[in-house]
């Protein structure tokens, strides 16, 4: 066999073991990329339900500090409205 | 072909070149065949590919919240879950409606003929509570699904509930600001593609399609939740003392128009749409028109005084109560004789009035009237809005004219008096009011004198004597503040006439000389008392209290004249005016009493009768914990602060 002919066995052989590799690391790119995007889809989930919930508790805290009930807590603590008289403005007199 | 040593013909290499030749021809059926589906059928089979492992998946977004002015949170939009049933898909009819009406809490017989129906798709209950969602997925019933939607929340329940409006179960807006910033509040929808696996379960594909924001924009009122609360709190207060059957309250900050509440009760409270009636729902201070009876007349001695009709000191012959114009007698309340025309205001004589309008004319009032604004809609742009009713002047006998000049024979909405007023407190400017701040409000400067300076100030200190001199609007008076004001007392319009319903109303601006702050109060058809300064005017006094003391305005001192600065060294030796009187319920014992659990506030007053300043340690507003204990003898002067501490209280 000429050396020509090693060379060109060598170079199919070589063609063949690179798109051999190249298929397998197609395979493997796409079940990485699968998994992927399983797990993509179930983080945006989690993202949906949390931000959900955040806006639930957004609205659950807008309700704990509105006036209505911030009346009713400064009534537990004998808290009331400053009336005229009862406020002192202390002022920088240097 | 070579033959071996025994004459035998050797095939292996015809055999060799047949396989060989088959194999060629394999490979090329297969290259050929390669080549068709991938070049001829390429397109269409990919086309079937991407149908079956591609899906479009559609995002629907929030719909636009809406804020008050300090960024408190007015309205939202939460995810909701929504069930809805494929009835093909349901084996047994019986169990499903049975575990579905169990798990919605819905009765099985309406369920069932739901799921009995010949539809695709039928919605069973939208927007079930996290509960019910939760109940619902572990009966896992086959055909039975969840969906998610919006449902539109309002975390102060029932706080300007009319201004805000409603949305209906699409998410549309119907009335207030729902409806009037509806285009800008809508989501929008967002598609891509998402991939399916075998199972059908749906998987990321790309970024495509998620960047763009689909929310819907948000709106920024120019109410403040705080304020808007005093307002409410004073109003249903007001209301259930004198029976009333409805009433409305305005606050507005007299420098930029904005309004900072709008309370009109009954209340209505938009998470509870179902409970309500059209009466609880209507915004009343756009809607409802009313005749504005005396605070009118603060407008007539304006156009009079600016049309040199009268001066503050132009003697009026009240005619002792009783005076007849055409066929009609006019009354007062307190009946006068001879009085200068800026006593006419504060007594409220609605024959002096209507002399001062008999003498100016008609057509002259009105046009005043129709610069400031009455007869037409103000532009907060609100649905129901009225214009209001302003007969056209050339139709006005005398009597007309007279009663328009005490404020009867007109009818304004409460957004149109607070506009008027908004134009006395400007120096005689007009001022558009606002409701909304975000978006800002697009419009041409359309200001307008109507009044001069010297005329609006005139006007305002003839209101101030109204409260502060022996006037109708005294029992508004806050210690400290100078306030303009005027009290109404209006005959109803019944059948035939007048009929023995009032509206009573206050208008207040503070302070007189320079307003800031303007509030007015409307109470319909109170019951136990009709006049305006006592239903209405309390109503004012306390929601102008309660809005100065919120933005840390309110007197120092119980003296009209504050302007006045002291020095820190002289504070210490002068008590405050209205200190709180100390409480009767821990009298003075000989030995410490017991004040764990009570507020700071009531344990430091406690103490202070003692002499004592107790060190406080933590952080709370209730004592948890004393020393010395209860029971014990009172400290002694001897004991030092420090590693000795007179008294202590820990908190919690």
């Amino acid at each position: 066999m000429s050396t020509t002919d090693k060379t060109l066995i060598w170079m199919i052989l070589t063609l063949l073991g690179g798109a051999l590799s190249l298929g397998l690391g197609a395979v493997w790119l796409n079940i990485e990329r699968m998994d992927l995007a399983y797990d993509l889809r179930k983080m945006e989930k989690s993202l949906n339900q949390k931000e959900a919930l955040a806006v639930k508790l957004s609205v659950e805290r807008n309700n704990q500090v509105s006036p209505y009930q911030l009346k009713r807590l400064a009534g537990h603590l004998d808290l009331g409205v400053a009336a005229p008289g009862q406020i002192r403005r202390i002022t920088d007199t240097q | 072909m070579a033959q071996d040593g025994q004459g035998r013909k050797d095939h292996s290499r015809v055999k060799i070149g047949l396989v060989a030749a088959l194999f060629a021809l394999a490979f090329a059926g297969l290259w050929v065949r390669a080549g068709w589906v991938q070049l001829h059928l390429g397109d269409a089979l990919l086309t079937q590919a991407s149908r079956q492992s591609l899906a479009a998946e559609f995002e629907y977004g929030e719909r636009g919240r809406i804020f008050d002015r300090n960024g408190e949170m007015l309205a939202t939009s939460v995810q909701a879950n929504s069930v809805y049933a494929s009835p093909f898909e349901i084996a047994d009819l019986d169990a499903a409606a049975t575990a579905v009406a169990k798990a919605l809490s819905l009765p099985r017989k309406d369920i069932r003929q739901k799921l009995a129906s010949k539809k695709q798709f039928v919605w069973i209950k939208r927007q079930v509570s996290d509960r019910e969602a939760a109940a619902l997925t572990r009966a896992d019933i086959p055909g039975i699904r969840l969906t998610t939607e919006y449902s539109r929340i309002y975390p102060n329940g029932h706080l300007a509930g009319q201004t805000l409006g409603l949305v209906d179960i699409d998410g549309h807006g119907l009335e207030g600001v729902e409806r009037l910033y509806d285009a800008r509040m809508q989501p929008g929808k967002a598609k891509f593609v998402v991939q399916r696996d075998a199972k059908g379960s749906r998987l990321y594909l790309d970024a495509l399609g998620r960047e763009v924001n689909i929310n819907g924009l948000d709106v920024r009122l120019t109410l403040d939740t705080h304020i808007q609360h005093a307002a409410e709190q004073a109003l249903a207060n007001a209301i259930a003392q004198y029976k009333a059957r409805a009433g409305i309250v305005l606050v507005v900050e007299v420098d930029s128009g904005d309004i900072l509440a709008m309370a009109n009760q009954p209340f209505f409270n938009p998470n509870a749409v179902k409970g309500s009636n059209p009466g609880q729902r209507r915004l009343r201070a756009v809607t409802d028109v009313y005749e504005p009876g005396s605070t009118l007349k603060p407008f007539l001695f304006a156009a009079a005084l600016e049309e040199g009709a009268i001066e503050t000191d132009t003697l009026i012959n009240c005619e002792n109560g009783r005076w007849r114009v055409a066929n009609k007698t006019i009354r007062d309340t307190h009946p006068r004789g001879w009085l200068p025309a800026h006593q006419v205001l504060r007594y409220s004589s609605n024959i002096g009035c209507a002399k001062i309008g008999l003498d100016m004319g008609a057509d002259i009032y009105a046009n005043y009237l129709t610069k400031l604004g009455f007869g037409e809609k103000t532009d907060l742009g609100l649905s129901g809005e009225s214009a209001g009713l302003v007969m056209p002047p050339a139709k006005w006998t005398s009597v007309d004219l007279a009663a328009i000049s005490f404020g009867q024979g007109i009818g304004v909405t409460a957004v149109q008096l607070a506009r008027a007023f908004l134009c006395l407190a400007n120096e005689g400017v007009t001022r558009e009011l606002n409701l909304v701040r975000t978006p800002a409000p697009n419009r041409p400067n359309a200001a307008v004198r109507v009044f001069s300076p010297e005329t609006a100030a005139t006007v305002l200190k003839m209101m101030r004597d109204v409260v502060h001199e022996d006037g109708t609007g005294r029992t508004a008076r806050i210690p400290g503040i100078t306030m303009a004001g005027k009290t109404g007392t209006a005959q109803k319009a019944a059948k035939g006439g007048y009929g023995d319903q009032y509206l009573s109303s206050f208008v207040a601006m503070v302070p007189a000389d320079d307003p800031k702050l303007l509030v007015i109060t409307m109470i319909d058809e109170p019951q136990t008392a009709n006049y305006g300064s006592m239903v209405a005017a309390p109503v004012c006094r306390e929601v102008t209290v309660r809005t100065l003391a919120y933005y840390g305005k309110v007197s120092e001192t119980l003296e009209s004249v504050v302007a006045e600065r002291v020095s820190v060294d002289l504070l210490a030796d002068s008590p405050l005016d209205q200190a709180m009187a100390l409480p009767t319920e821990h009298p003075e014992t000989d030995t410490v009493p017991n004040i764990q659990g009570l507020s700071v506030r009531r344990a430091l007053e406690l103490l202070a009768r003692r002499g004592i300043v107790p060190v406080l340690k933590g952080q709370g507003m209730t004592v948890r914990d004393q020393k010395p204990r209860a029971g014990q003898p009172w400290p002694t002067e001897q004991q030092t602060e420090g590693t000795d501490d007179v008294f202590i209280l820990w908190l919690s």
